[in-house]
């Protein structure tokens, strides 16, 4: 299953067609790991929605 | 009585049915590797081969039209298809084919097909997970609906099921899967033809089905601890409906509140309301209760879905509700 990921296959393809080199690629994956756990710290200090707003957003308000 | 969980009284019906008839099979996505995407078929693969259990493409409408084929050409198809969010691609085949083509040919042909499903809200796998669509399958003449809600029906409704001449569709409640219950094996079969009264009581009718008997029981607890005595009803096939168990019960208990996971408008909660209400309006003391879900699509964050299903709580304030006005 693994040797069919297509995320590894692009990588691999991309530093065979000279694209992409080891310096470049950790970076890449530093930076979206970075930013990934500054999302996850934000939405666990984040509140709760409110119950009151259970049927916000169903359909788009007229104005 | 033998105890087991739900989603092994599920199993034991398919390997029965394996067993007692070489004309049934089963396909659907990841029921033969993968054991089945509720883990309902493992080990069936292994112990009935791959022409009896068969992995299928991830589309619906394809493997839903080939059970028909194959029903048609004399075969005896369970069609998993892993939940009621997923048959919508599938509508077509089971609305236009399955459901009409007795009907269209005269008579000629019958459709003897099983459809199994999962369905309901709960595990906080969001709006396109969510959905109880029961009772827009049980709008559709020509098919029968069954809500297995204990794990007794769970084991015995499949075998009744593939006796049937025509298409008949499975909703399993996805938060039934690992409950334990009792199945009674010497039983052997069950009916699915009409509802049954899961408790006895004589001040109001709860009427459920499914993924929600187990909170109309609960509810009836709680009632019964402040004097309130509730009948439960298990609706168990929602078409054919057996109206009659209802208005019986409405006739003694002179209230009835409706429970569906269903959204409210629209709801088959509504249906039962207007079978009762056409039916057996001079034995209600009141007027008839409705307990659905919110008109959202289920939300991901548990406590916002749990506010939008129907609740213990929600249940046991409607009875109040109506007790009291009328008390």
């Amino acid at each position: 299953v693994e040797k069919k990921d297509p995320i590894p296959l692009l990588t691999e393809r991309l530093r065979d067609w000279g694209y992409l080199n080891d310096v470049e690629l950790a970076e890449q994956e530093a930076g979206v790991a970075a930013e990934v756990a500054e999302a996850v710290v934000f939405a666990e200090a984040g509140p709760w929605e409110p119950v009151e707003d259970l049927l916000k957003d169903v359909s788009t308000p007229v104005t | 009585m033998t105890q087991m969980t739900y989603r092994e009284a599920v199993r034991a019906a398919l390997r029965e049915a394996f067993q007692k008839d070489p004309r049934v099979f089963l396909m659907g996505e990841d029921v033969g590797r993968y054991g089945g995407g509720f883990a309902c078929s493992k080990g069936l693969l292994e112990e009935f081969g791959p022409e009896r259990v068969r992995d299928t493409p991830l589309s619906e409408s394809t493997f839903v039209g080939a059970g028909i084929g194959a029903a048609l050409g004399g075969l005896r198809p369970i069609v998993e298809v892993m939940t009621v969010n997923f048959s919508m691609l599938a509508l077509d085949q089971i609305v236009n084919n399955a459901a009409t083509l007795r009907h269209m040919s005269g008579g000629q042909v019958s459709v003897p097909l099983v459809v199994r499903m999962a369905t309901g809200a709960g595990r906080r796998v969001a709006a396109q997970h969510s959905n109880s669509l029961e009772g827009w399958y049980a709008h559709i003449p020509g098919i029968r609906v069954l809500t297995p809600a204990t794990v007794q029906d769970a084991r015995f409704m499949l075998a009744a099921a593939l006796r049937q001449p025509d298409p008949v569709f499975i909703f399993e409640h996805i938060m039934l899967y690992p409950q334990s219950g009792e199945v009674d094996e010497t039983l052997g079969s069950v009916d699915i033809d009409r509802a049954a009264v899961r408790r006895k009581g004589k001040d109001v009718s709860l009427i459920t089905y499914g993924g929600s008997l187990a909170k109309a029981m609960k509810a009836a607890e709680r009632l019964a601890a402040e004097g309130t005595d509730a009948e439960v009803i298990d609706l168990r096939v929602l078409r054919p409906l057996d109206t009659p168990t209802t208005l019986e019960s409405v006739s003694r208990t002179h209230r009835a509140v409706v429970i569906d996971e269903g959204w409210r408008t629209g709801s088959f909660a509504a249906e039962v309301s207007s079978q009762i209400m056409e039916n057996g309006f001079y034995d209600l003391d009141g007027p008839v209760q409705r307990v659905c879900s919110a008109e959202v699509p289920i939300p991901y964050s548990g406590h916002l879905e749990d506010a939008a299903l129907p609740q213990v709580e929600t249940i046991v304030n409607t009875v109040r509700g109506l007790v009291s006005r009328h008390g």
